[in-house]
């Protein structure tokens, strides 16, 4: 039986995510306020045990929409938290050199040095896993492993949620400024003390432009999922088990105005894409550059097959790299009854 | 007064923001010029060289230019036949920016330090090279002392700025084809390299850039009470036409100037709009124009010909002809024509 709900917190990543959408078209809040419900963003909460929830998942009553890396950590450390929709938006997913490296394909990486940021102090090093994702899926297009590249950590201080998001004029970040820049990885690239990195998104694209760098590989545009499958692909969206078992109306409140907010960006490609900067930080132009022009046709959230292949994948990647204690079955952890009840509920109505 | 047919308007602006460009991106320009049966044409889309770079040179005929006015005081000092009809001036960000981990703190720790400064070996007029010249003199004058102060260390850079067309993609100008080497910010990987202690970086992109290098700033002279350590390229902006087209093509002047002013109006009524068009223009992000050219970002596009904006104009054009990038100064009063926007200005 679902009971009344006073506050959902919700987070999502600087990403594509029909979670985005729903919150600036202010349909989460309606959606959930007809239900009695106050929403909160958690990430630009006071409290860093509250903005640290976007990577561990802690808090009770929340929903989540990103990188699917924190949500599968959580899970794997004990967390009881459901996926109730996957979302598959393709991105660059960059190996970057300078133009002078004499790296031209992957081939070119045995035996070269690769920058990898490595966060001590996160609690899970998401970034660092996904650019040994984008390595190794690169790598193993020609046969190589990551042991034939020499890796160099980029040592990081702090945490991802050291500082409130900032808002000017009504725009977050996603976080506070970073002390010591986004990037240790970059630097040491553009420094010449290692010879290729992994970056990926709008930011990447546009990385790669201003330093004229050259891409090695794009494995976000391979043919095959699973060499495409990482952080971001699937995205997902996840809720706590308390939610589900107690507010349940509020779940496929959730699901309700994420399908909404889809529906509508299909429609409305310029304003999307205006969204999708505004969510990624970028500009438009390199949103469509890394997501593709047809970014508002990609923001799709459903359980497809395909998307819950890619996530085992990626889940055991994880446990094989040692990100995550233990690998889990990803079918166990999705609960497909909110978006089930959406469809029956659009079958009545329908 | 005179005026005949015009065939085409040529326009051009720089990606910062003006209200030619909103006036461009609105529609507004086309529309205003279409009763006359007149075509605007963009000069940095064109695929003559020549033309492109006109958007430095300002030789063509029958064109307007909306932007820093670094390109514009120098083909005023060269002889070119222009008239300023309009300044704008928007604040933004203009930043000494040194590494995090450096001892360079305050303007006074630049003293005996090395800067790093771009130059453009082919193009007529370096305003890059001036601009952070301009930054760190103003700096510098800030703590007492001068650019012979500081170690000069140049970053050299092949080409022009006009080599390849812009192609304009969502609202953002973009040469994706360029010489990827000279996109470089080679002044930025001096400083990470540590081969600098500091260098300028101004506008969105240069926040942005500092932010995602965690670079520490030194100043901003964007920010400081005195309008001309503020003044630089792109304090004031010109708006500027060529006599051609005030002599035989008056109305179309008047043209320009009531798009440019209508534009402006709407924009101080409608910042988020207003916003994204920034966005779009600078090609970065709408929280990035908000930081570098502040919340009220609306509210600076204003073209007028007031007295500091005139004041500064002569400042920075005695400035350069100092620094030899014109080989002359001249009376920027002279090279105002303030007819089309008295007459606009009755009339609104």
């Amino acid at each position: 039986m679902s009971q009344a709900l006073d506050t959902l917190w919700y987070t999502r990543c600087p990403v594509p995510t029909g979670l985005g959408i729903a919150v600036q078209k202010g349909w989460l809040e309606q959606t959930l306020n007809a239900q009695g419900t106050a929403i909160k963003s958690l990430r630009e909460s006071e409290n860093q045990a509250v903005r640290e929830s976007h990577f561990d998942h802690t808090l009770q009553n929340s929903v989540r929409h990103g990188g699917n890396i924190p949500a599968i950590w959580a899970r794997a450390s004990g967390r009881e938290t459901r996926v109730i929709g996957l979302s598959w938006q393709d991105e660059v997913q960059l190996i970057l050199t300078l133009p002078d490296s004499g790296i031209k394909t992957a081939k070119d990486l045995k035996g070269r040095k690769f920058g990898l940021p490595l966060w001590a102090n996160a609690q899970i090093d998401f970034s660092r896993a996904q650019a040994i994702r984008g390595l190794e899926n690169a790598l193993k297009l020609e046969g190589l492993e990551v042991s034939d590249v020499e890796l160099v950590d980029y040592l990081r201080g702090g945490t991802h949620s050291d500082e409130a998001a900032q808002t000017v004029a009504g725009i977050s970040t996603f976080g506070g400024r970073r002390n010591g820049g986004q990037n240790a990885e970059l630097v040491g690239l553009l420094r010449g003390e290692v010879d290729a990195i992994f970056l990926k998104g709008a930011s990447a694209a546009h990385v790669a432009h201003q330093f004229g760098l050259h891409t090695v590989i794009d494995t976000g545009s391979h043919p095959e999922p699973l060499i495409r499958a990482n952080n971001g692909t699937p995205r997902t969206l996840s809720v706590d088990l308390h939610l589900l078992d107690h507010h349940y109306d509020a779940a496929v409140g959730i699901l309700d105005s994420v399908l909404r907010a889809e529906t509508w960006a299909w429609n409305n490609p310029e304003d999307t894409r205006r969204y999708l900067a505004r969510e990624t930080n970028s500009s438009e132009f390199w949103v469509t550059a890394a997501y593709g022009e047809d970014a508002h046709q990609r923001l799709r959230t459903n359980l497809h097959e395909n998307s819950i292949l890619g996530l085992q994948d990626f889940t055991d990647f994880l446990q094989r790299w040692n990100f995550i204690p233990q690998s889990f079955s990803v079918r166990d952890w999705i609960d497909p009854r909110p978006l089930e009840s959406l469809r029956s509920a659009t079958a009545l109505a329908g | 007064m005179s005026t005949h047919f015009l065939d085409t308007l040529w326009y051009t602006h720089s990606p910062v923001p003006t209200g030619l460009g909103i006036a461009v991106e609105s529609g507004r320009l086309a529309e205003a010029f279409r009763p006359f049966g007149t075509n605007i044409q963009a000069l940095r889309e064109s695929n003559d060289r020549e033309i492109r770079e006109a958007h430095f040179d300002h030789h063509l005929p029958n064109s307007v230019r909306h932007g820093g006015n670094t390109p514009a005081i120098w083909a005023r000092s060269t002889g070119v036949q222009t008239r300023v009809i309009g300044l704008s001036w928007s604040d933004e960000v203009q930043l000494i920016v040194s590494n995090p981990d450096s001892p360079v703190k305050t303007i006074r720790d630049l003293k005996d330090r090395r800067f790093g400064l771009p130059k453009w070996a082919n193009v007529k007029i370096d305003f890059n090279r001036a601009s952070a010249l301009r930054g760190l003199e103003n700096a510098l004058s800030l703590e007492g002392l001068e650019v012979a102060d500081v170690d000069l260390v140049d970053y050299p850079y092949g080409g022009t700025h006009s080599d390849t067309p812009v192609r304009h993609v969502f609202g953002a100008q973009i040469r994706l084809h360029s010489n990827r080497v000279r996109r470089r910010n080679q002044e930025l990987i001096g400083l990470l390299h540590g081969d600098v202690d500091a260098i300028f970086l101004k506008g969105a992109h240069g926040l942005q850039l500092a932010d995602e290098f965690g670079l520490h700033v030194v100043v901003d002279t964007g920010s400081h009470p005195d309008p001309l350590i503020r003044a630089n390229i792109g304090t004031p902006r010109t708006l500027t036409v060529d006599q051609h087209l005030l002599d035989e093509h008056f109305d179309a002047a008047l043209c320009i100037v009531d798009s440019v002013l209508h534009a402006e109006r709407w924009a101080w009524a409608h910042p988020e709009e207003t916003r994204r068009f920034l966005a779009r223009e600078l090609n970065t992000s709408e929280y990035w124009v908000a930081a570098a050219y502040g919340e009220d970002a609306h509210r600076r596009l204003r073209t007028a010909l007031d007295e500091t904006s005139i004041t500064a104009l002569q400042h920075l054009t005695d400035f350069l002809q100092r620094w030899d990038f014109i080989p002359q100064r001249f009376d920027v009063r002279d090279w105002i024509d303030p007819r089309p926007l008295e007459e606009v200005c009755r009339v609104i």
